[in-house]
């Protein structure tokens, strides 16, 4: 197999695994809601790196960040054994959200386009939008409300002139 | 003589809401006009209103910044010197093609400044002067509102009624009436019943600032420019000017522009009209020198691109425990609040605020706070959050009227070009103490009718980066040749045959939207023009 995910074009394998399930953690799956690793928004990301570049250097550089704290974060909790590489995705849940919490406040611009990136990415999913009963704004629009009521305005119109002569 | 028939009788550059109304001005009045515009049409089909992913388009081919946009017509800012970013599209309709489409009027003491609160310049003309083509542009775009609203002069009957009384109103009309403060629904550039042949009216969808694919929004390419070619005038499309050339006298003679193919084309002009916005005017100005004009046509007196003014804006929004759809209707209109306006040195500033009632957008806008500027949690809170928002939650803007300060500017960025090597513009811009003080006054009247209405959390957005929707002041107008850059007819002082119409001639900005008095300049200055060309050309 390639290094590069079947799916992804820009994202390594492993950058898609690491990226899911940080995904999953951002927005995890919750009764009827699929966590947004899980609905696929990892794929749906490598598509806004191809297709913006610009976004490449913040998100490879999130995702890096993650590892790296990850890391510090495993050799704290085996301090003493000899320890190999440890990434993200050996972590448990709540260890996965200080890790994701940590590099929030030491990065806070890069973690932040990591999250708008992954909202983009769920809130446009056609099978999240079905759950949540949102349709795109056309062909239908929302129903026309009844007409406005001009007896509303009284009060106003009886305070009179209200703009200066010039 | 025959008139030479590659002379056009005049010239504009830009084919947004200014230029669009010069065009079916001058064109109607039996003149050859050509337009030259670095934009194309717009597909009706290309906009993102049909898609599942309908809201990802604000971050990619229809977001408002043209530096996130990067369409090949747009142009490069390097806006790295101000807090604000100037916002735009670059197309048949400019800017109008998304907007919001809010059409208030300026207000009689708004061009009285100086008499009436000591501070800037009073404009060289007044309300009363441009009233008649305030009113001539709502009847040829189609308006909706309401006439009446005791906070300005009487207008005529508008074209089309008010929007109609949703969730969104009932809730902001229940705070408003508990604090007794002035409101009236907005006026829109948008028709809420049939206006026009081919246009659909509105039916609610909401993201106005995505365009409006029904043509309900009364935007420059569907209401100025069918009519303005029907009447003869020449509209050429990715033509991106590069100058406006002058010949020996200090005339214009026209403009240089880029064809699609790189290629350089020249349109000769009797008259030259620039209506490129508050950024792109200034840009184009200072691009055109020559030993005539070695710091830039117009700019003798070096106040080309000074005196930039936006209307810094600050968000408060509030989430109500009951669903208000706040999306389900166009995301900027709804109703305004007039009653901190006028000045009141008591406030701690001069000029007032205007209270704008906005709605929200869908479910992604809300994830990412786009108007609280505070984006739902992530983690475990977050689906939560994000339901208790969702459908739930209203947007108020503070609008203030922003003072012209020499110092906020456009100039050209040493380094930075288009895609044809143009350079572009850079923007330096500092929020003065009066729109601070003006703007957390208006936050705290926001939380404060937030509250009446109900509201259980409020959130706000100190000043909105992306909000430079209102570009003006940048070649302002006045009769002191010393202190301005056009004279009251929109005429440069420096060339007798140049007109500038989009807000750039601006002497202040009122705390209002200022499109329906762009466009009521470009149609006075158009009158103007076709009554004394003899004289001009
Ligand atoms: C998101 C958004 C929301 C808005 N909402 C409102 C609102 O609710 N109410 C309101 O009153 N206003 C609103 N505005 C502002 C409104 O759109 C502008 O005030 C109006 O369009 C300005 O008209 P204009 O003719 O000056 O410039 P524009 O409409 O910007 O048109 C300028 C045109 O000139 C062209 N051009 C520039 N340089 C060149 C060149 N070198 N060669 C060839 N062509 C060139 C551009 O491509 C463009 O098409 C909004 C703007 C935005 C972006």
């Amino acid at each position: 197999m390639s290094e590069q995910h079947q799916d992804c074009e820009i994202l390594a394998a492993h950058q898609v695994a690491l990226l899911a399930a940080i995904q999953n953690r951002l927005i995890p799956s919750q009764d009827e809601m699929p966590g947004a690793g899980d609905a696929g928004c990892a794929q749906t990301v490598d598509r806004f790196l191809k297709e913006r570049p610009a976004l490449r250097r913040p998100i490879f550089a999130a995702l890096n960040a993650v590892e790296a704290a990850a890391g510090e974060c495993a050799q704290a909790s085996a301090a003493d054994e000899a320890s190999t590489h440890v990434g993200f995705l050996a972590l448990a849940d709540t260890e996965r959200d200080a890790v994701l919490r940590a590099v929030e406040a030491a990065q806070p611009d890069l973690f932040r386009t990591l999250v708008n990136q992954t909202y983009s990415a769920y809130y446009t999913n056609p099978a999240v939008l079905l759950i949540l009963g949102w349709n795109p704004p056309q062909p239908e629009g929302h129903p026309t409300p009844p007409p406005f009521d001009e007896a509303l305005l009284e009060n106003v119109k009886q305070r009179g002139k209200l703009w200066r002569d010039a | 003589m025959a008139p030479d028939r590659d002379v056009a009788d005049v010239l504009i550059i830009g084919a947004g809401a200014s230029g669009a109304a010069a065009a079916w001005s001058l064109a109607s009045g039996g003149l050859a006009v050509v337009c030259l515009e670095q934009g194309d049409w717009i597909d009706p089909t290309d906009y993102p209103h049909h898609r599942p992913d309908w809201e990802l388009h604000r971050q990619t081919d229809f977001a408002k910044d043209p530096n996130v946009r990067q369409r090949p017509e747009d142009y490069p800012l390097n806006n790295d010197d101000s807090p604000i970013v100037p916002l735009m599209f670059n197309a048949v309709g400019g800017s109008t093609v998304h907007w919001s489409g809010h059409f208030p009027r300026f207000r009689p003491s708004d061009f009285r400044v100086k008499t009436l609160d000591d501070v800037a310049d009073n404009w060289p003309l007044t309300y009363w002067d441009l009233e008649p083509y305030y009113e001539e542009n709502d009847a040829n775009i189609g308006v909706s509102g309401l006439e009446g609203d005791p906070s300005g002069p009487p207008r005529l009957p508008r074209q089309t009624p008010p929007l109609g009384l949703d969730a969104a109103a009932k809730t902001y009309i229940r705070g408003l009436k508990k604090l007794g403060w002035h409101w009236w629904p907005t006026e829109n550039a948008l028709i809420t019943a049939p206006f026009g042949e081919v246009r659909q009216v509105c039916n609610y969808c909401g993201p106005c600032d995505m365009g409006c694919p029904r043509g309900a929004m009364s935007s420059a390419h569907v209401t100025y420019w069918p009519a303005a070619l029907a009447k003869g005038a020449r509209l050429i499309t990715r033509a991106r000017v590069r100058e406006i050339t002058v010949d020996r006298r200090g005339r214009a003679s026209g403009a240089v522009y880029y064809t699609p193919d790189g290629g350089i084309a020249q349109q000769r002009a009797r008259v030259v009209i620039v209506a490129c916005n508050g950024v792109g005017t200034p840009r184009l100005l200072l691009n055109s020198v020559s030993s005539l004009f070695p710091h830039g046509l117009a700019n003798s007196n070096g106040l080309v691109g000074t005196h930039l003014m936006f209307h810094p804006i600050a968000f408060v929004s509030g989430v109500f425990p009951d669903r208000v759809d706040g999306h389900a209707g166009p995301v900027g209109l709804l109703l305004h609040c007039h009653e901190f306006y006028e000045t009141d040195l008591s406030r701690g500033f001069v000029r007032g605020i205007k209270i704008q009632l906005c709605r929200e957008s869908g479910p992604l806008s809300t994830a990412l706070g786009h108007f609280p500027g505070e984006a739902v949690p992530w983690g475990a809170a977050h689906h939560r959050v994000q339901r208790e928002r969702s459908a739930h939650m209203l947007a108020i803007a503070i609008m203030v009227e922003d003072l012209p300060e020499p110092h906020n500017r456009v100039s050209l960025d040493p380094k930075l070009a288009d895609g044809n090597d143009i350079p572009a513009p850079k923007v330096s811009y500092t929020v003065s103490e009066n729109s601070r003080k003006a703007l957390d006054f208006g936050i705290a009247r926001a939380r404060e009718l937030l509250e009446a209405a109900g509201a259980t959390e409020i959130m706000h957005q100190a000043l909105a980066r992306n909000s430079g929707w209102h570009l003006m002041g940048t070649a302002r107008m006045g009769d002191d040749p010393g202190n301005s850059v056009v004279d009251r007819y929109g005429r440069a002082h420096d060339v007798p045959n140049l007109f500038i119409i989009d807000g750039s001639i601006f002497v202040t900005s009122a705390a209002v939207n200022p499109t329906s008095t762009i466009q009521a300049l470009a149609l006075y200055v158009s009158d103007w023009l076709k009554h004394n060309l003899r004289e001009v050309a």
